[in-house]
C-alpha cells in the first residue's frame, strides 16, 4: 500500500477498501462474527510469532519507524524527542517475551488460551475464551494507545475494530502494513479491521457498539459516557478513563532524599507524555513541615532539564494555561498561593485544600497534607476518578501503609514509587483490571478428572499411594504414556536412596514458578533485580530449572551460573556482575567464601537466599564476614516430589515457612512432614512422607508480609536427630557444643561406628576449623550441657573414649557428587 | 488634553454618540475610562493589587497605545470569586452569566452602573437605527416571566423590548402545568406569527437563532410579517451545533420564511461581564462603538497582535463603578477588522471559545469534572 493511500482507504479484515465505498457497519459486523469463530481456534503460538516477527519492523531507525515518526511529528502534538521514545514502544510491546508476560501475568499460563488446563482455585480444568468481537475506542492524541489495544484484542483471539479518531491514523494503518508484511497466511492480519466513523452519524455508532460483545474505550468521559447510553446489556463495556493521579511526598522521605532528587523524579513523572495519559500526576501532595520553595524551584528546573522536550502547546491548550497562571497570581496577590513558570512547565503552590485536575502540558498542582486522613479527605471528592498514586516515605511503615490502605480503600488503583509512574512493569492490572483477562471468559469445565476425584478413589489415610515413578523409566517405554506426557521429568535426587522420578507438565511448572517467587519477592526480588542462580543445573535436577524459571517471572536479570561450575569462574562472575541476590545451595556457598577469602577478593552480597540444606549459625557468620551478607533466607522450603511446600519473608525467625495453602496440604505426623500436592496431576503426590522434621507454629496467623494462614518450622531432616548411647541427639548438639568451645567449623560430619561391645563410637570431623587440639573432655561436658537426654541420663566419664575429634581438609569430607551436598551423618553401625 | 480625574466624569460618555470617533469623544472615552479605574481600584483589592503589581495607574490611561499595558482580569476569575467594588447595599441589580462551560459569573451592578448599561444599550441600538416609535408585537424565545420569574429574563427582556413602544409580547417557552415543566410551545408559537402576519402592526422576534430555525422548520412556516418587522438574536446557537447556519445563511433563511428583509436581521455579541452590546449592522458586521476598546492578544506572549490577526479578545470599558471588569480578558477567539458600511470604526469578528473542548486523552480534566459536579444553568440571564 502507497502510504498515503490509507488517508482514502480503510482497512477491514485484510482488505483495504476506498473510502468511497461506504462503510457497511451491518456487513462489517457480520464479517467479524464470522471470523471469531476461527480466529478463537488459532493457536497462540501462531498469534505469538507472528507478532514476533513485527517486532524487528518497528525497531528505532527502520523504514516503518522512519515513516512513522515522519508522520508523526505532522499529527501529533508531542515534540520529536517524545514521538521517537513512544515510537521504541511499538516493538517491544509485539516481542514475545512481552506478549508472554502479559499473558501470564493474567491468567498465570500461555496454556489456557489454548485449552483447558488444571484449575488452581477448584478441583477442575479451566479455559480462557475470547469475548469475540471488540470494538475499540481509542484517544485521538495517544496512537500507541490504539495500537495496544490492538495488540491486547490479537493476544487474547478477540476480533478487534478499531475506530480510530479521524486525526492521528497513519501509525496504526503502517502498523496494520506491517503485520500484513510478515503473514501472508492471514493468522493476524485477517482478525482487525480500522475503521473512522463519523461522530455524527449516531445511526451507524449505535448498531456498532451494540453489534460487538465488548468494547475497550480509552478516553474521556464525554466518549465514555456516549458508548454507556443506551448499550445492550449483553456488550460488556471496559472503560479506561477519565483518570486523576497523583503524587504524595512525606516530610520523612523529604529530609532522607532532599528537593534536588526529589523534584527529578516528581519531574520524570509529569513530563512523560506531556502529562496527558491517566496515570500522569496532576497534583503533589506534601506533608506539612516540608518547605515547598525549594522544591517548587527543583521540579521547575529539573522539567526544564526533561531530555524529551514538550511538545508545542496549540492555542487552546495555552488559553487553559493562562487561566491557570492568572487564578495562581491572583492567590499569590493575597499570599495564599505561589507559583513558578518554566519554559515548559508551571508549578502552582496552592494553600486551597482538594485535588483537582490541572490544564496538563506538565502544569502541576502543589498543596499540602497534615496526615493520611487529610490527605484521603482532599481526595474524596473525585474518588470516582482516581487513578495513579506516586508516593515516597522513608522508612515510615506505619504511614505508607495507612496511605495504601486508606486511599486503595478510597479508590486509588495504583500505588507506585515516585518518579516510576510511567514504567509500571508489565502485567499490572490497569485501572483495577487485568486488561486481557476482561477481554475473554474462563469456562471451567467441572466433570473432568480431578484431583477430588482423585482423592475420592484412593482411600489416602488406608494406605500410601504410591507417590512417585520409581520405575518410570520402565514406563516410559509405553507409547501412550510418552505421547501424553509434557514438560519436565526430574529425578528426586540421591539422598533418600536410589533415584526416583517425578513428572512436571508446563502449567505445573509454572505453578512452581509461581510459587517460589511468592518467597524471592519477600526478599526484595522484583523487576530488573540482579540474581545470581547458584543451583546445581543439569543431571534431571529440578531447583536449578525451578528457580530461573520463579526469577523469570518477577522479571529479574537473572545470571544463571549454575552451582556446577568452576568456582574460580563463579566468583569472577559475582565480581563482574555485583548481583545483590545469590541463591544457592550452602555448601556451594561457603565453598565459595574460602576461595574468595584465600584469593583476598573483596565481594558483596547482600542477600543470600538458600535451599537443599542447612545453614549452620557458622557458617552464617561466615558468608557475613567474607561477602558482606545483611539478608539470610530460605529460597523456599519443596520438595521435588511435591513441588514448594512453604516459603520464607523477612519477618520468619529461622526455619519457619509460610505454608503455600493453595497447593499443598501438609499434615505432621510424628514430627514428620507429609504432603499431598494439591496442583500435581503428571505425578500424584499424596501423603508423601518429606523425611523432614516440622513443627506447626502457633499463634496469629496473618503476618505483616500479608501472609494469612499456617506457618511451619523446619527443624532439619529427620535423620539428623540420631539414636546414641540410648538418647536422642542431634547433629547440631554437636555443632554448637564446638560453638561453645569458640570453635566455628563451616561443615561437620559425624562417623558412627559400634564398639566390640556393642557401644555407639562417634568420630567427629570438621572442615573449616581446627579441633584436633580441642579437649575432648572439654567439649563432652558442653554435649552434656546441650543436650538434655544426654545429661539427665550419662556422666561425662561414660562417654571418654567413645568421642573422638578430627580435623579434615577443606572439600575433603564427604559428599554427594551430582549435587555437592555434604553428608551429614555416615551410620555404619550394624 | 485633561489628564486629571474627575470621578463625575464617568457619565458623559455615555451622552456622546457610540460610533462617532472624533477626537473630543475619544478624550471623552480616556477620562470616563481614568475615572471608572479610579473608583474601581478604590473599591476592589485585588483590582488594587494586580495594578500596583505591574506598577499601572489610572493616571498612565492617555492612549490607545496605553491600553496594551493596562492590566486585565481574566474573565474566568469572575466565575471563581466574588469581585465587585461597592458595598453590598449599594448592589442594585445581580446578574448571572450564563455558564454554558458549567460555571456562572456574578456581575453586581449598582444603581449608577444600571443606568448606564441601559442607557449605552438605547444609544448603540439606537445609532443602528434599531430603535422606533412605533408599536410593535414582541415573539421573545425565552421563558415565560410570569412563571419563571427566579429565572430571571425581565432584564434582558426589559431592556431588549424597551427600544420601541410595545404592543404585546409573546413568550414561546411556556409552562406545562401537567408536567410540571417548561417546554418550547412550537404550534402557539407558530400560530402566533401567522396571526401576526395577518396584521399590520411590525414584529420583532428576539432570542437563540437555534429557536427559531428549529420553529420555521418543524412547523414549515411561510410567511411575510409586516413591514419594519426585524430579528434580533444572540448568543449562538450552543448545543444546536448540528444544524448551525452561518450569519448569512440564517439572515438568508429568515427573509425566505418569514419575509423580513436581511438589513433587520441583527445579531448580538454581549457578555453579562463586560455589557455592552456589539451589534450588527445592517452589513452584519460588529463595530465597536467608542464606548468600549478591543485588543486582541497572542495567547502565549500575551502580547497584542495587528489588526485581522485572530487572538484572544481583550474589552475595555468605563460604564462600571461596582464592578471590576473595566479590562477583561475573555476566552473568546476574535479579530478585529473593518467594514465598508458608513458607521466606521473597527469591526470585531468572534470567532468561538477559546480553550480546551474536547479532551482527547483519558486525563481528567476541569471542565469535565465540573460537568459532572455542577448542575447545568437553565438561563441566560437571572436577577
Amino acid at each position: 500500500m502507497n502510504d498515503h493511500l490509507h488517508r482514502s482507504l480503510r482497512y477491514e479484515f485484510g482488505e483495504y477498501i476506498p473510502n468511497s465505498t461506504p462503510l457497511n457497519i451491518t456487513s462489517l459486523l457480520m464479517k467479524a462474527h464470522e471470523l471469531a469463530g476461527i480466529q478463537s481456534e488459532t493457536a497462540l503460538t501462531s498469534i505469538l510469532r507472528v507478532l514476533a516477527d513485527v517486532a524487528p519492523l518497528w525497531q528505532r531507525g527502520s523504514s516503518y519507524w522512519n515513516k512513522a515518526r515522519e508522520y508523526a511529528s505532522e499529527e501529533i502534538p508531542f515534540s520529536p524527542s517524545m514521538i521517537e521514545a513512544s515510537l521504541d514502544v511499538i516493538s517491544s510491546l509485539c516481542s514475545s517475551l512481552t506478549s508472554e508476560r502479559r499473558i501470564r501475568a493474567d491468567f498465570g499460563t500461555l496454556e489456557i488460551l489454548d485449552g483447558f488446563v488444571p484449575s488452581r482455585s477448584f478441583h477442575g480444568n479451566v479455559r480462557a475464551f475470547p469475548l469475540g468481537v471488540i470494538l475499540h475506542v481509542t484517544a485521538g492524541n495517544v496512537f500507541l494507545g490504539a495500537i495496544d489495544s490492538l495488540i491486547m484484542g490479537i493476544l487474547t483471539k478477540n476480533i478487534s475494530i478499531v475506530k480510530l479518531s479521524s486525526k492521528n491514523n497513519t501509525i496504526p494503518y503502517l502498523f496494520a502494513q506491517s503485520l500484513c508484511d510478515v503473514d501472508p497466511t492471514g493468522v493476524l492480519k485477517n482478525s482487525f479491521s480500522l475503521i473512522s466513523v463519523d461522530r455524527q452519524s449516531e445511526h451507524a455508532l449505535a448498531e456498532l457498539k451494540n453489534g460487538v460483545n465488548g468494547i475497550m474505550a480509552w478516553g474521556g468521559l464525554e466518549m465514555i459516557k456516549s458508548y454507556k447510553k443506551d448499550l445492550n446489556p449483553g456488550v460488556k463495556l471496559l472503560e479506561y478513563g477519565p483518570k486523576i493521579s497523583f503524587q504524595v511526598v512525606s516530610k520523612n522521605a523529604w529530609k532522607s532524599f532532599g528537593n534536588s532528587k526529589i523534584a527529578e523524579w516528581i519531574a520524570r513523572d509529569i513530563c512523560m507524555w506531556d502529562q496527558a495519559a491517566c496515570a500522569s500526576p496532576q497534583n503533589l501532595f506534601i506533608e506539612e513541615g516540608i518547605e515547598p520553595q525549594g522544591l517548587l524551584e527543583g521540579i521547575v528546573r529539573e522539567c526544564d532539564r526533561f531530555p524529551l522536550l514538550r511538545g508545542e502547546l496549540s492555542p487552546d491548550e495555552e488559553v487553559e494555561h493562562l487561566k491557570e497562571r492568572t487564578l495562581a497570581e491572583y492567590h499569590s496577590l493575597f499570599e495564599s498561593g505561589s507559583y513558578l513558570q518554566g519554559t515548559s512547565s508551571l508549578v502552582i503552590l496552592e494553600s486551597s485544600q482538594g485535588i483537582r485536575p490541572s490544564p496538563l502540558g506538565r502544569t502541576l498542582i502543589v498543596k499540602s497534607f497534615k496526615h493520611i486522613d487529610h490527605l484521603a479527605l482532599q481526595l474524596t471528592p473525585q474518588r470516582s476518578y482516581l487513578q495513579s498514586c506516586g508516593y515516597l516515605t522513608w522508612d515510615e511503615p506505619v504511614l505508607e501503609n495507612k496511605l495504601k490502605d486508606k486511599l486503595g480503600a478510597l479508590g486509588v488503583t495504583r500505588f507506585c514509587q515516585l518518579g516510576r509512574v510511567m514504567s509500571a512493569p508489565l502485567g499490572t492490572p490497569h485501572d483495577g483490571r487485568l486488561s486481557l483477562l476482561e477481554l475473554m471468559k474462563l469456562i471451567p469445565d467441572e466433570s473432568c478428572e480431578a484431583l477430588d476425584s482423585l482423592l475420592e478413589d484412593i482411600d489416602v489415610k488406608a494406605r500410601n499411594f504410591p507417590t512417585t515413578h520409581d520405575d518410570f523409566p520402565n514406563q516410559l517405554r509405553s507409547r501412550s504414556l510418552r505421547d501424553s506426557l509434557t514438560g519436565y521429568v526430574f529425578s528426586t535426587g540421591g539422598t533418600t536412596g536410589q533415584p526416583k522420578f517425578a513428572c512436571y507438565s508446563d502449567v505445573e511448572f509454572d505453578a512452581v514458578g509461581s510459587m517460589l517467587a511468592r518467597g524471592f519477592k519477600c526478599f526484595g526480588i522484583e523487576s530488573g533485580t540482579r540474581c545470581a542462580n547458584l543451583f546445581v543445573a543439569g543431571n534431571l535436577w529440578s531447583s536449578f530449572l525451578a528457580v530461573d524459571r520463579a526469577l523469570q517471572q518477577l522479571s529479574a536479570l537473572t545470571f544463571p551460573i549454575g552451582g556446577s561450575a568452576d568456582p574460580n569462574q563463579i566468583l569472577e562472575y559475582l565480581k563482574m556482575f555485583q548481583p545483590t541476590h545469590v541463591l544457592g545451595l550452602p555448601t556451594l556457598l561457603v565453598t565459595l567464601a574460602r576461595l574468595a577469602e584465600s584469593k583476598n577478593m573483596s565481594l558483596k552480597i547482600p542477600t543470600l537466599l538458600f535451599a537443599g540444606e542447612h545453614l549452620s549459625v557458622h557458617s552464617r557468620d561466615y558468608l557475613t564476614q567474607v561477602f558482606h551478607t545483611k539478608t539470610f533466607g530460605s529460597a523456599g522450603y519443596a520438595s521435588v516430589d511435591a513441588g514448594p511446600i512453604g516459603y520464607q519473608c523477612k519477618h520468619l525467625a529461622y526455619g519457619v515457612h509460610h505454608l503455600f495453602e493453595d497447593h499443598v496440604h501438609l499434615d505432621i505426623e510424628a514430627n514428620e512432614g507429609v504432603v499431598t500436592s494439591l496442583f500435581r496431576r503428571s505425578t500424584p503426590v499424596v501423603k508423601y512422607k518429606t523425611g523432614d522434621w516440622l513443627e506447626w507454629v502457633q499463634g496469629n496467623s496473618s503476618c505483616p508480609c500479608g501472609f494469612y494462614g499456617k506457618s511451619f518450622r523446619l527443624l532439619g531432616r529427620l535423620n539428623s536427630r540420631l539414636n546414641l548411647w540410648g538418647c536422642r541427639v542431634f547433629i547440631e548438639d554437636f555443632s554448637i557444643a564446638l560453638a561453645d568451645m569458640a570453635i566455628h567449623p563451616t561443615f561437620i560430619h559425624l562417623k558412627i561406628k559400634s564398639s566390640q561391645r556393642g557401644e555407639d563410637l562417634v568420630e567427629v570431623h570438621v572442615e573449616g576449623a581446627s579441633i584436633i587440639r580441642a579437649n575432648v573432655e572439654e567439649f563432652i561436658a558442653k554435649l552434656l550441657l546441650r543436650n538434655r537426654d544426654l545429661n539427665s541420663s550419662l556422666k561425662s566419664s561414660d562417654l571418654i573414649g567413645k568421642i573422638s575429634l578430627f580435623d579434615t581438609k577443606d572439600q575433603m569430607l564427604p559428599r554427594i557428587t551430582r549435587t555437592g551436598k555434604l553428608i551429614p551423618v555416615d551410620d555404619l553401625r550394624p | 488634553m485633561n489628564m486629571t480625574t474627575n470621578l463625575d466624569s464617568i457619565d458623559p460618555l455615555f451622552d456622546t454618540d457610540p460610533f462617532d470617533y472624533s477626537p473630543q469623544n475619544i478624550a471623552q472615552f480616556f477620562s470616563s475610562l481614568r475615572a471608572s479605574a479610579e473608583i474601581n481600584l478604590r473599591g476592589n483589592d485585588y483590582l488594587s493589587r494586580l495594578w500596583s503589581k505591574h506598577n499601572f495607574t489610572p493616571s498612565l490611561i492617555k492612549s490607545d497605545a496605553d491600553l496594551a499595558n493596562m492590566p486585565f482580569i481574566m474573565v474566568h476569575l469572575f466565575k471563581q470569586f466574588e469581585l465587585k467594588s461597592c458595598p453590598d447595599a449599594q448592589v442594585a441589580l445581580n446578574l448571572t452569566s450564563s455558564g454554558t462551560s458549567g460555571q456562572k459569573s456574578q456581575i453586581f451592578l449598582d444603581q449608577a452602573s444600571l443606568a448606564r448599561v441601559k442607557k449605552l444599550a438605547y444609544q448603540i441600538h439606537k445609532s443602528l437605527g434599531m430603535c422606533s416609535e412605533e408599536e410593535v408585537h414582541y415573539v421573545c424565545f425565552t421563558y415565560d416571566p410570569k412563571v419563571a420569574d427566579h429565572l430571571g429574563t425581565a432584564f434582558t427582556d426589559e431592556l431588549l423590548t424597551s427600544f420601541t413602544q410595545k404592543s404585546s409580547v409573546f413568550y414561546t417557552i411556556q409552562w406545562d402545568p401537567v408536567k410540571q415543566d417548561f417546554f418550547f410551545n412550537l404550534k402557539e408559537t407558530a400560530k402566533r406569527l401567522v396571526d401576526l402576519s395577518k396584521q399590520s402592526k411590525p414584529v420583532r422576534l428576539l432570542g437563540f437563532p437555534a429557536h427559531m430555525a428549529e420553529l420555521i422548520k418543524k412547523e414549515s412556516i411561510n410567511i411575510t410579517l409586516p413591514k419594519n418587522s426585524w430579528v434580533q438574536t444572540g448568543g449562538g446557537w450552543k448545543a444546536a451545533a448540528e444544524g448551525a447556519m452561518t450569519k448569512f445563511e440564517f439572515r438568508e433563511f429568515i427573509a425566505t420564511h418569514l419575509g423580513i428583509p436581511s438589513g433587520n436581521n441583527r445579531d448580538m455579541f454581549g457578555m453579562v461581564e463586560h455589557g455592552i452590546p456589539y451589534c450588527d449592522c445592517a452589513k452584519g458586521s460588529l463595530h465597536i462603538p467608542n464606548y468600549a476598546r478591543v485588543i486582541i492578544r497572542n495567547p502565549k506572549s500575551l502580547d497584542p497582535v495587528p489588526d485581522g490577526e485572530v487572538g484572544l479578545i481583550q474589552f475595555i470599558c468605563s460604564y462600571l463603578s461596582s464592578y471590576p471588569s473595566l479590562s477583561l480578558l475573555t476566552t473568546d477567539w476574535g479579530r478585529i477588522g473593518t467594514c465598508d458600511c458608513l458607521i466606521g470604526g473597527k469591526t470585531i469578528e468572534i470567532l468561538g471559545r477559546a480553550g480546551v473542548k474536547k479532551h482527547k486523552g483519558c486525563a481528567l480534566t476541569a471542565s469535565k469534572l465540573l460537568d459532572e459536579s455542577v448542575p447545568q444553568p437553565t438561563s441566560e440571564v437571572s436577577s
